[in-house]
């Protein structure tokens, strides 16, 4: 398709964008609608009290970060759900990248900054990959993040050693792991409170480190997950065997 | 219509161009990804107030007084980015196997190749 | 608009202009590397509208993740075949 009639439909599709939004309520909002019930943790009606920071304990979702609670508590069925796309997508990488590609990327030499520097920055980078997803429910983080960081440290070791190869056998079975287990609380949760990933864990006081039933646990099963397939992603990219 | 809201809907736009537009593959695969960092720009400020603060209970205010931004859109966005990665991954690899294949990333070229009929 | 408001359209700015440059480039290497700092601007108006999660995750994958795969496609695409330039 020509430049011009990209740009006139572009331009139409704008248009269209900007009169149709430009009277829903998005204007200039000094506050923002949130449910009431959700920032009380009040949404099933169960709540015994008000909700103190360093206080309150025994609440319905006892973690401190409102996110969290959303994103493995209220909805962590969506949570699974995206687990399951980002598998797939692994999956396809590793299915198709033998296809195209049969040797290892060749690798210039690293220089000497790299190669010491890397070997002071590893564990660093995985010290705070595990303080990011354990703490998930107390200040930003979380799984995700974590996960990332995790591979962003395997990507440095790929870098700065030309014959850094990735156990495959160890993170596969790292990657089922934190899957299947993910699975098998929700199932547990099921037996044990009528909802699949109900929290059947205590929930301690508001923002201590054991606190939010189990918040923290699913965190770090999905932190373990991401972290392995994007170490897989990044092996497969790499080639070899 | 405030400036967050309008601005991501101008990135969005531009990525739709470039999608739109551009003959090579490599540059569609970009364009997507320029056309998503919209995306999330959009949700995020949609639940965006200029009073509110971060949705993080901490110690230092009491609940009575806050007013959060919107932790909803927050929590779709990220499971948005983490998908768009899995996703322009496995579009990459696939435009590295049609380029070993056939030598070119251009689409018009390509069609022929493939057997389609003239335009 | 406040001088608050004037960041956020600059930042909006820098979005949109390296946005431009990564689709219009020539060279395929500059358009990952504008992607990149595409991504960062990113990371910063996500901080800026109050949402910490967002920015740490659109920080590490926008720019970190992706440009590494990015890459790791191009310096495998660039053996044998004609290159097809728009």
């Amino acid at each position: 398709m020509s430049r011009l009639w990209a740009a006139g439909i572009v331009v139409l599709i704008g248009l269209f964008l900007f009169l149709f939004l430009s009277d829903a309520q998005l204007g200039e909002r000094q506050q923002v609608p949130v449910s009431e019930k959700m920032v009380q943790k009040n949404v099933l009606g169960t709540n015994p009290g008000p909700v103190i920071f360093g206080q309150s304990e025994g609440l319905e979702e006892g973690s401190a970060n409102l996110v969290t609670s959303i994103v493995v508590g209220y909805r962590a069925l969506d949570t699974l759900g995206e687990i399951m796309v980002l598998f797939l997508s692994a999956l396809g990488v590793g299915a198709i990248a033998h296809l195209v590609w049969n040797q290892k990327l060749q690798k210039e030499a690293p220089s000497f900054i790299l190669k010491t520097g890397a070997g002071i920055v590893f564990p660093m980078i995985l010290v705070f990959g595990v303080y990011v997803f354990s703490h998930g429910h107390l200040s930003p983080g979380g799984g995700f993040q974590g996960g990332s960081i995790l591979a962003i440290g395997i990507l440095l070791l790929y870098i700065a050693f030309p014959t850094f190869e990735l156990n495959r056998v160890l993170f596969q079975r790292l990657e089922g792991f934190g899957g299947v287990t993910f699975v098998v609380l929700g199932v547990i949760g099921a037996l044990a409170g009528g909802a699949f990933l109900f929290n059947f864990l205590p929930n301690g006081v508001v923002g201590q480190l054991f606190s939010a039933g189990l918040i923290p646990i699913l965190y770090l099963l999905i932190g373990l997950k991401v972290g392995s397939e994007l170490g897989g992603i990044l092996r497969n990219l790499y080639g070899g065997e | 219509m405030n400036v967050y809201t309008a601005g991501s809907i101008l990135i969005f736009l531009l990525g739709l161009y470039g999608l739109l537009a551009k003959r090579d593959l490599f540059k569609m695969v970009i364009s997507l990804s320029v056309l998503d960092t919209g995306v999330n720009l959009f949700l995020v400020a949609v639940g965006y107030g200029s009073g509110g603060i971060a949705p993080i209970l901490t110690d230092t205010y009491p609940l009575s007084v806050l007013h959060f931004v919107d932790p909803l859109p927050q929590a779709l966005v990220l499971t948005s980015i983490v998908i768009n990665l899995g996703v322009t991954a496995f579009a990459l690899v696939l435009v590295a196997r049609i380029f070993k294949k056939h030598g070119t990333l251009d689409t018009a070229k390509l069609w022929q190749k493939m057997g389609g009929e003239e335009e | 608009m406040s001088g608050l408001d004037a960041i956020a359209i600059v930042v909006f700015a820098w979005i949109f202009l390296t946005g431009l440059i990564a689709i219009e480039a020539k060279e395929r290497f500059t358009s990952v590397l504008m992607l990149s700092a595409m991504g960062l601007g990113a990371a910063f108006l996500f901080a800026w509208m109050r949402a910490p999660d967002v920015a740490m995750t659109e920080a590490v994958i926008g720019a970190g993740l992706t440009s590494a795969i990015f890459l790791l496609v191009l310096l495998r695409m660039k053996r044998g075949g004609e290159d097809a330039h728009e």
